[in-house]
């Protein structure tokens, strides 16, 4: 337990602690939208903007969120303008971002960013400015879904309906996917992109089916997510292994235990 | 008194061959109108015309004598519900209290008020024992019920259905259309239907849609003039001939016997 009075643990602890509610908040409104893989498309396109920033010699963090808003921009006009198409040009975007960011670090001379730390970060060197960006950014989020919840629920159920009853389902849909892009790139920063990707929607699925209301889930998506971050990083110290990837393995043996207690349930269900 | 909807002259179609041409039809209070045809014939598409979601490429749409988003507030819509996601995890309270968001009204909760009103209305559907189950878990008949009393909620004086027995068992579908019958002696109904058999027993009226549209009212379906040959221009696709010319309804008589 001593090493918990290291900084360095703390600032991890906090990170990880600020991604759940971030992830637990936004990966909800992801998967009841179903748009993970939009999600996923904002995240890698965003390494298009990292390799902007390095090419330019702009902070990183202006460079990947700038890049990760305007895609994910277009990307959620193209999923409300031609539905039926959307999954492929995201998927195209996808590709193209990822692509651009590693042509751009190519071309920087004399300095190469690991692609590796991006894949999973390292949230045991988080410095404690990021820390308080997130935290902001985690009430700046908060604050936003509770003030527009009646609303984000109405579309996220059934867009027509909202759309009828006056709600402006445009706005509020760009604003979501907004919101969804910069947590994305504030999670990333210190976790890494496959990490947002676990956490954004392990956490939200187990709840999907368990949670008795939007917030419920969302609530209880959070405190997973805590539960996964924490149990991972315990077990990356005492094994020495990375952080980000054994968070995401955590998650992922919860993932295949909820669904198989959700198929035992079923069967037993059935036989009744 | 103008009609309840107006529709002069509406073409309409999704950027290839149109899906509805030349349409003018108009509903007046009171009716109770099903709309019919084959899928793909643009049944969904009038409606979504009459609740201003699309656009017609020609002619114009009026519900009370104004344009159709201007008079949402007085349309109560009940969609399809195989559109909606059945794992997602709302309460038919909270389904129904959807009907009551008020724009510039906001923060997380509802006002009690609102809760009452949302009980009542889930009372007067009779599913008001149900309002804290999740709504994937109810069964589709209960489902729809949920889905009136959230139209209800908003005081309706038209009500737009899509197709809301298509989940329903041959019981539950003639329970369902008794109960918007009784809606009916306020509100003016148009409803989206494939259930020939309770159409028969309950509606007023009768549209055929594929891309154009055949209105037959009232008396050319109240039973007196079944020789009459339907005058469908899409005859062999309009089931309404089925309907005047009496092979349905002895159906109905020998059932209820």
């Amino acid at each position: 337990m001593d090493i918990l009075h290291y900084p360095f643990m703390q600032h991890a602890i906090t990170a990880g602690l600020i991604a759940s509610i971030l992830c637990g908040i936004m990966g909800s409104l992801v998967v009841v939208n179903r748009i993970v893989f939009l999600s996923g498309g904002i995240a890698h396109a965003s390494y298009g903007g990292i390799g902007l920033a390095l090419f330019l010699g702009m902070p990183y963090l202006a460079g990947a969120a700038g890049f990760a808003l305007v895609s994910a921009i277009l990307m959620a006009i193209v999923t409300m303008k031609a539905r039926h198409r959307a999954d492929a040009i995201i998927g195209v975007m996808w590709a193209i971002g990822m692509a651009t960011g590693v042509i751009l670090t190519d071309l920087t001379p004399g300095y190469n960013v690991d692609l590796m730390s991006y894949l999973f970060g390292n949230v045991l060197t988080v410095p404690e400015s990021d820390l308080w960006i997130m935290g902001g950014m985690g009430v700046l989020v908060t604050l936003t879904v509770i003030f527009f919840y009646n609303e984000f629920l109405a579309l996220s159920y059934d867009q027509e309906f909202a759309r009828i009853r006056g709600v402006p389902v445009g706005p509020l849909y760009l604003l979501m996917i907004g919101m969804l892009a910069v947590s994305i790139v504030m999670v990333i920063q210190v976790v890494g992109l496959i990490l947002v990707i676990a956490l954004l929607t392990i956490p939200p699925f187990i709840m999907e089916k368990r949670a008795k209301s939007l917030l419920h889930m969302m609530v209880g998506a959070s405190l997973l997510g805590a539960f996964f971050t924490l149990t991972g990083l315990a077990l990356s110290c005492a094994f020495n292994l990375t952080s980000g990837a054994s968070i995401v393995l955590v998650a992922g043996i919860f993932f295949f235990l909820s669904l198989l207690t959700e198929k035992i349930n079923d069967a037993r269900a059935k036989r009744v | 008194m103008s009609p309840v909807i107006e529709l002069n002259d509406v073409s309409f179609s999704y950027g290839g061959p149109p899906v509805l041409h030349d349409i003018t039809f108009s509903v007046e209070a009171g009716e109770f109108v099903a709309l019919i045809g084959p899928n793909g014939g643009g049944k969904t598409t009038l409606l979504k015309l009459m609740l201003g979601l699309l656009k017609p490429s020609r002619g114009t749409v009026r519900v009370f004598g104004r344009h159709p988003k201007k008079a949402r507030q007085h349309i109560g819509y009940v969609p399809q519900d195989i559109h909606l996601n059945l794992n997602f995890p709302i309460s038919a309270l909270e389904v129904v209290l959807m009907g009551m968001i008020r724009p510039r009204k906001r923060w997380i909760g509802h006002p009690e008020n609102h809760r009452q009103i949302a009980l009542s209305a889930l009372g007067r559907m009779g599913v008001a024992e149900y309002a804290g189950i999740r709504i994937g878990d109810l069964s589709g008949g209960e489902r729809q019920r949920v889905f009136i009393a959230r139209a209800l909620v908003t005081r309706p004086k038209l009500l737009l259905l899509d197709e809301p027995t298509a989940s329903i068992d041959t019981k539950g579908q003639t329970d369902f259309f008794d109960l918007l019958s009784e809606l009916n002696r306020e509100i003016t109904i148009v409803v989206v239907s494939h259930d020939l058999l309770a159409i028969s027993n309950h509606v007023k009226s009768v549209a055929c849609v594929n891309r154009a549209l055949h209105y037959h009212r009232q008396d050319e379906l109240s039973g007196k003039i079944t020789e009459a040959p339907c005058p469908c221009t899409v005859e062999e696709l309009c089931p309404v001939g089925m309907v005047t010319r009496g092979t349905v309804l002895p159906a109905v008589n020998k059932r209820k016997n």
